[in-house]
């Protein structure tokens, strides 16, 4: 049977962009489970929730004083977290648009944020000021349960993985701390890392790191299984997202320049430059400038409706997918 | 009336009559009239209450109310009754049953009255009262207050010693004296201690009361006159020698009212003095020499004295005598003077003037002791006088330098400062310090080799304008210009002069910094008075604070929505001393030489949210569970205890990686960790290898479920073969 995760079956078709958002968007994440809905994040302060088939606006979540930097979506979908500016992060209920819980704690803005545990009973978090903290959700306790300071500067991301909690850092390295074994392992990348992703069976991550290079690494050795760059990828400046896709056969990531590029991770080969920009085939083959406008910061990808979402400094959201 | 009346209507039935329902016999009682008050009325039996001391409804009997114990008479307390010895023996074993002793102890049969006498028999006291200074035992004048700190009545060290020596309390100290007993005339003599005569106190009269008067008795003191023995009418008669003794000593054993009336306070209730009688109220000694009775029969019955000495009488006898013959008396101790002594007549009084002055200086007598400081400047000649060293220290005038001529040392080869001065330099300094006495100016020139040059002494005035700057200080900021940044970046020239001022305040080079073409003096002045703040503003962080902060490796990630920065592709390091991780990672070398471990420790709460085994290190219970992760993967089970379960962990996902498909079907197939991944192809080599993964899994520690118990959960692949469908494809 043929696998219907084959990287050419990419879908490449913008058929929605979503506009509702008056600054940069930081943050995307799809609903969990068959990810019906699109959460986005965004320097406006607000965390609005789209129905990206429809284009639909449903709901707009506001309580942050800051924008918001990141975003998690619990399994059930019941909650989601997300964190930004205000040191916080905050816990809502999807359904009434409400924060559940608000984790203070931390002395920097909050970079990155992802569920954890089993039944997602603590909150993982990365912070500006160099710690990562793991926040119970189970109880009623307001402090950290744990608190990890080994990273020497920014933690810029967050990923989580089984017992396994990986934290980038702006010091150059990845540290992966195993639960089970009680140990970090400390992978050291070179450059600012900017975004982190874990493969589905936890034994490989996806790093961005600001030398304009997107690597795979293995977790048990620590090798480089793949690097993806390109001619034209730039990303030295810019917290820039990038993630797995097609069942982790494709990685995507967007550039600075507004265009997404999408490789793929058996080959390495860039397989599409997409626009995210709005008019940038034109542009592009003009040769325009890039602003920080055209950065597309995030993206993500709906594993169950093969669709994915590029979002950036222009403050709007494209939803791509097959083109019939 | 077979219903029960209650007694209210009882008693408004029989109201007029009524007033003694229960009187059979005799004649009743005069009727109960509510509003009469009388306390000796009868009031009914059903109203009379018992109360106990405290007014509560108790109901007591015998002494203080009869017996009342525990709780309502009863055994218990409020909260019921425990025996006070049981001890929970499922709590604590009984354990300080044991200590606590099994049998009662003496409180527990106590009642409040024997609990307070107990309590009272518990008070700490002294031994024996207090006496203060000078007062006599039983005499309430010195009690009470700071007087009973000071001296511990009772009998001294010096009264035991004397009761060694066979002294008795009451008897008088010496050899014993031959005499007949007192009052027996005619008797044999016997040994007889000798009389304990009194210490007579002899004190200035003060006052202005006639001789023997002591004044009125205080109220408060007639309770305790009247309680005396009356005995001491002898003391009375001792009175008249020791007229003046103290007041506090001499109370007055009668009342002596003023003769305006007598209050009902003073009443003593004695008949025998009549308050009214006219005449003076003083009780002098009307009869003087008139023998006395006495009660006791001498001194034979010192022993029933009371331990205390009291002042004891001095037989009429002797002072008889003292006031007749003047020359030849006894001793107060009874005894004749010594031989060759006479005893005098006048009044020992301390104040009076010294009788025996210091005798007269003869005039003229001149002392061959007296000080001959001053002498010596004036007659250095006359007989050598002392003199202390420091003295003539003083009064030395030589100088070090005289003092080598007098010596005849060799003059140093050293010169004074004040050798190459000018007379006008001098002229300053003097003024400067305020000594007048320094040594003078000899202007003298620089010896050969050290003249300063003309352009020394101007570059010396420029040394001047360089500001003053730590070497360390100075050091670090270089090092920091060297490593990193430095200020005035943006001017080079600028920069170049900073560094060499660095360089030159590091000690690195000797000459002066240069200047920038156009910089008057001053301004280069300016210029390097500002370097030095610098430095000290952009010296590296040190110690614990270094250690806290760090450069950002590179730049680190702007968001998008960041404000632009131009120069910030500008701040790149350069120089920076990489670690060999990084240096790695630069030449893409990732692996073990990227790699690095660093033992952590999760703590247990943490481990069970994520439903993981903590690890070693946290030193988890490894009661339970090892089966989980025995069936793992065909490993065998010796293996599983002498390899760490994790790093087993690991060995089975790397292997498992390189057995995944590379090629071909294309991709990373996930192994299906979470969520049911894998299940696109839906075949069954994904819900094997889903299942082994499962499998690999260590032994979770899962608080609902016990494996033990529900025995084995079928695999997920059985559960997909029954209810599996399509649409679980993600």
């Amino acid at each position: 049977m043929s696998r219907t995760t084959h990287p050419s079956s990419f879908p490449t078709t913008p058929f929605t962009r979503l506009t509702t958002h008056t600054a940069p968007v930081h943050a995307l994440a799809f609903s969990s489970g068959s990810g019906q809905y699109l959460l986005t994040g965004s320097q406006d302060r607000s965390i609005r929730l789209f129905n990206p088939t429809s284009s639909k606006l449903i709901q707009t979540y506001s309580a942050h004083g800051y924008g918001v930097l990141d975003l998690a979506v619990s399994t059930d979908n019941s909650r989601f977290a997300s964190a930004g500016g205000d040191k916080v992060v905050f816990i809502w209920d999807v359904a009434s648009a409400a924060t559940v819980r608000r984790f203070q704690g931390h002395a920097g803005r909050v970079n990155g944020v992802r569920f954890a545990g089993e039944g997602d009973a603590v909150v993982v978090s990365g912070s500006f000021d160099g710690t990562v903290r793991c926040w119970d959700l189970r109880a009623r306790g307001e402090r950290a349960v744990m608190v990890w300071g080994e990273a020497r500067d920014s933690v810029s991301c967050v990923a989580v993985a089984g017992g396994s909690v990986w934290a980038g850092s702006v010091d150059g390295r990845v540290r992966c701390y195993d639960l089970r074994a009680g140990e970090v392992e400390v992978d050291c990348l070179g450059a600012s890392v900017t975004s982190l992703g874990v493969t589905g069976a936890g034994d490989g991550y996806l790093v961005s790191t600001l030398d304009s290079k997107i690597r795979l690494m293995d977790c048990g050795s620590g090798a480089c299984l793949q690097k993806f760059g390109s001619e034209g990828f730039v990303n030295e400046e810019y917290r820039v997202r990038s993630t797995l896709g097609m069942g982790d056969a494709v990685a995507i990531s967007g550039g600075q320049d507004g265009r997404v590029f999408v490789w793929d991770v058996l080959s390495g080969e860039v397989m599409h430059r997409l626009w995210h920009k709005r008019g940038g085939e034109a542009e592009g083959a003009m040769g325009g400038n890039s602003g920080k406008r055209d950065v597309v910061s995030a993206v993500a990808w709906n594993q169950t409706r093969k669709m994915w979402a590029s979002a950036g400094g222009d403050g709007e959201v494209v939803v791509w997918g097959k083109g019939d | 009336m077979s219903s029960k009346r209650s007694r209210a209507a009882f008693e408004t039935d029989h109201a007029p009559p009524a007033h003694a329902p229960y009187a059979l016999y005799g004649t009743p009682l005069p009727a109960y009239d509510l509003d009469a008050r009388d306390d000796g009325s009868y009031v009914p039996i059903w109203k009379q209450e018992v109360t106990d001391e405290r007014g509560r409804k108790r109901l007591h009997g015998a002494f203080t109310g009869g017996f009342s114990a525990g709780y309502f008479n009863t055994v218990g307390s409020k909260e019921g009754w425990a025996p006070s010895t049981f001890v929970s023996s499922r709590a604590n074993r009984a354990k300080d049953g044991k200590a606590q002793s099994q049998g009662q102890r003496v409180e527990e049969f106590m009642d409040e009255e024997d609990l307070a006498e107990q309590a009272e028999s518990q008070k700490l006291e002294t031994q024996g009262g207090f006496a203060g200074l000078g007062s006599g035992s039983g005499d309430g004048g010195g009690k009470g207050m700071f007087a009973d700190l000071f001296r511990a009545e009772g009998e001294t060290m010096g009264v035991k010693l004397l009761q060694r020596m066979g002294w008795r309390q009451g008897q008088g100290v010496g050899p014993r004296v031959k005499r007949r007993a007192q009052g027996d005339d005619k008797g044999e003599a016997h040994l007889f201690a000798p009389v304990n005569a009194p210490m007579i106190t002899i004190s200035r009269k003060t006052d202005h009361k006639g001789l023997g008067f002591a004044g009125e008795e205080k109220l408060e003191n007639e309770a305790l006159s009247t309680g005396r023995d009356d005995d001491d009418d002898d003391e009375r008669d001792a009175r008249i020698l020791q007229s003046n003794r103290s007041k506090v000593l001499t109370k007055p054993k009668k009342v002596k009212t003023s003769s305006l009336g007598v209050g009902v306070l003073n009443d003593t209730g004695s008949d025998d003095e009549d308050p009214y009688v006219m005449g003076p109220q003083i009780s002098y000694n009307r009869i003087i020499g008139g023998d006395k009775k006495k009660k006791k029969g001498g001194i034979m019955a010192s022993n029933a004295v009371p331990a205390v000495s009291r002042p004891v009488f001095t037989s009429k006898k002797l002072t008889q005598r003292t006031a007749t013959s003047a020359g030849f008396r006894k001793c107060h101790d009874g005894r004749l003077p010594l031989d060759g002594f006479v005893l005098s007549l006048a009044p020992l009084t301390i104040t009076e003037e010294n009788k025996h002055p210091p005798p007269e200086v003869p005039p003229g007598w001149q002392s061959t002791k007296t000080s001959t400081a001053g002498s010596t400047t004036t007659d250095p000649n006359s007989t050598p006088t002392f003199t202390s060293t420091a003295d003539a220290a003083k009064l030395s005038t030589l100088n070090p330098t005289s003092r080598t001529a007098l010596l005849g040392e060799q003059p140093l080869p050293g010169k004074s400062i004040f050798d190459y001065l000018s007379p006008a330099t001098r002229a300053k300094l003097a003024t400067a310090t305020g000594h007048s006495n320094l040594p003078p100016a000899r202007n003298e020139r620089a010896p050969a080799g050290f003249e300063a040059s003309e352009a020394d002494s101007k570059r010396r005035t420029l040394w001047d304008l360089v500001p003053a700057l730590d070497k360390e200080t100075a050091g670090a900021a270089l090092q920091r210009g060297k490593t990193g940044w430095m200020p005035y970046a943006e001017d080079e020239g600028k920069r170049e002069r900073y560094r060499s001022f660095l360089e030159l305040k590091a000690g690195l080079r000797a000459d002066l910094p240069e200047r920038a073409e156009g910089f008057g003096l001053e301004a280069w002045g300016r210029e390097m008075g500002e370097f030095a703040q610098a430095a000290e503003v952009f010296k590296p962080i040190s110690g614990l604070m270094a250690t806290r902060f760090t450069s950002s490796a590179s730049g680190a990630p702007r968001l998008a929505s960041d404000a632009i920065e131009p120069a910030a592709a500008a701040r790149v390091e350069r120089g920076r001393s990489e670690d060999p991780a990084e240096k790695a990672a630069k030449m893409g070398m990732f692996g073990p030489l990227t790699r690095s471990k660093v033992p952590f420790y999760p703590t247990r709460l943490l481990c069970k949210r994520f439903n993981v085994r903590p690890p070693a290190n946290v030193g988890a219970d490894r009661d339970e569970g090892g089966g989980g992760g025995a069936e793992g993967g065909g490993a065998g089970n010796k293996r599983l205890e002498v390899v760490n379960q994790a790093s087993l962990d690991r060995m089975m996902r790397e292997a498992n990686w390189e057995k995944r498909p590379v090629a071909g079907e294309g991709g990373f197939v996930s192994g299906g960790m979470e969520g049911g991944s894998g299940g696109d192809g839906g075949g069954e080599a994904g819900g094997k290898e889903e299942e082994l993964a499962r499998e690999r899994l260590p032994a979770e520690v899962s608080v609902d479920t016990n494996e033990a118990l529900e025995g084995r959960k079928a695999g997920e692949a059985v559960f997909r073969a029954i209810f599996g469908d399509s649409d679980e494809e993600e």
